[in-house]
C-alpha cells in the first residue's frame, strides 16, 4: 500500500515541521522554565534569535520578576550579542539562589541595543531555580 | 492482516506525535516603524494622529502549543525635549490596537490612557502572529517650546 505509506511519510513530516517550525524568528525562547539545582546556582540555557531583516545587537538584562527592578547575582553569557537577520544563538544565564530562600524566580528581558525611538520592544522570560534536598 | 499493521502504525505515530516535547512558548516582537510625533494647530497636542496618521507598528510572533503570553504596553515617558519647555500640565497616553494577521486572535484595543495595560494571547495548536499599531501623544494646555521632543514606549512580551 504505497499510498498508505506515502500518507503515513507526509503525516510524519507535517508533524516534524510542527514542533521544528515555531524555533525560527525567535526573540526568546523558552519564555518560562524552571529546575532543581543540587548547589546554591542554577543555570539555564535560552535561544535568542534576531527576527528582523537586519543585522542587530541585543542586550540581555536582569530584572526581578516584576520586568522592573533590577538585580544582582545573575551572570549572562554573553549579555550582549550581534547577529545577522534570521539567526539564533544560545546563552546561558545562572542566578544565585539563597540558601535560606532554596527558591529564586528572576527575568531575563532582551531588547534591541541600538533601538532609539518611541517604541522599545521587550521580550522578556521569567525562570525559576530550587535548590534540591532538605531545606535547613 | 497488513491492514490491521497499517493502523497499528498510524496509532504508534500518532502517539509518538503526542509524547513528542511541545515547544515551549516563545515569543517575538519586531519594530517596523517607529511613528513620529507632530504638533496640533493650536500647539497644545503633540501625536502621531495629529495632522495626519504615523503610527509605531509592531508584529509579534507567538508560539503557543501550550501557554498564554501577556503582552503589556506602559505608559509613555518624555525622553527628550528642548530647554524651554514647560512640563508642568502635560499628560503622555498611548492608544493600540492589535488585530491578528496568522492565528486565532480576537484582538485587542485600547484608547488614549496613561497608565499601563495589558492584553493576553492564546494559540490554540498553532502559532500566533498580529500586529501592534500605537499612537503616543502629550497633551499640554501650556503648549510646547520650539524643538525636539520624543517619547518612549516600552512594549513587553512575557509569560
Amino acid at each position: 500500500m504505497p499510498s498508505l505509506k506515502l500518507a503515513i511519510l507526509a503525516m510524519a513530516v507535517a508533524t516534524g515541521l510542527a514542533i521544528a517550525a515555531p524555533a525560527a524568528a525567535q526573540s526568546l525562547s523558552p519564555l518560562e522554565k524552571s529546575g532543581v539545582t543540587p548547589s546554591d546556582k542554577k543555570a539555564f540555557r535560552l535561544t535568542i534569535g534576531n527576527p528582523y531583516n537586519r543585522r542587530m545587537t541585543f542586550v540581555l538584562v536582569p530584572l526581578a520578576p516584576d520586568y522592573k527592578t533590577p538585580i544582582d547575582g545573575v551572570v549572562i553569557r554573553p549579555a550582549e550579542l550581534t547577529m545577522a537577520p534570521g539567526f539564533s544563538r544560545q546563552v546561558i544565564v545562572t542566578f544565585d539562589i539563597d540558601h535560606k530562600k532554596r527558591e529564586r524566580t528572576i527575568a531575563l528581558c532582551v531588547m534591541p541595543k541600538a533601538l532609539d525611538g518611541p517604541i522599545l520592544p521587550r521580550v522578556c522570560g521569567r525562570y525559576t531555580g530550587r535548590m534540591s534536598g532538605r531545606g535547613g | 492482516m497488513r491492514a490491521a499493521l497499517n493502523h497499528i502504525a498510524i496509532e504508534v505515530l500518532a502517539f509518538a506525535a503526542l509524547l513528542a516535547p511541545p515547544p515551549a512558548l516563545a515569543c517575538s516582537l519586531n519594530l517596523n516603524a517607529p511613528g513620529t510625533l507632530r504638533a496640533s494647530s493650536d500647539n497644545t497636542v503633540l501625536g502621531s494622529e495629529v495632522n495626519g496618521t504615523t503610527p509605531g507598528t509592531m508584529t509579534s510572533i507567538l508560539s503557543l502549543l501550550d501557554g498564554t503570553a501577556t503582552i503589556d504596553v506602559a505608559a509613555p515617558t518624555r525622553t527628550q525635549s528642548p530647554a524651554g519647555y514647560n512640563a508642568a500640565a502635560e499628560t503622555l497616553q498611548v492608544a493600540y490596537n492589535a488585530t491578528a494577521v496568522l492565528g486565532l486572535f480576537p484582538g485587542a484595543s485600547q484608547t488614549y490612557t496613561g497608565t499601563t495595560t495589558s492584553f493576553h494571547a492564546t494559540g490554540v495548536l498553532a502559532g500566533l502572529t498580529f500586529t501592534i499599531t500605537l499612537n503616543n501623544r502629550i497633551l499640554n494646555p501650556n503648549g510646547f517650546a520650539p524643538g525636539t521632543y520624543t517619547t518612549r514606549t516600552v512594549v513587553t512580551c512575557h509569560p
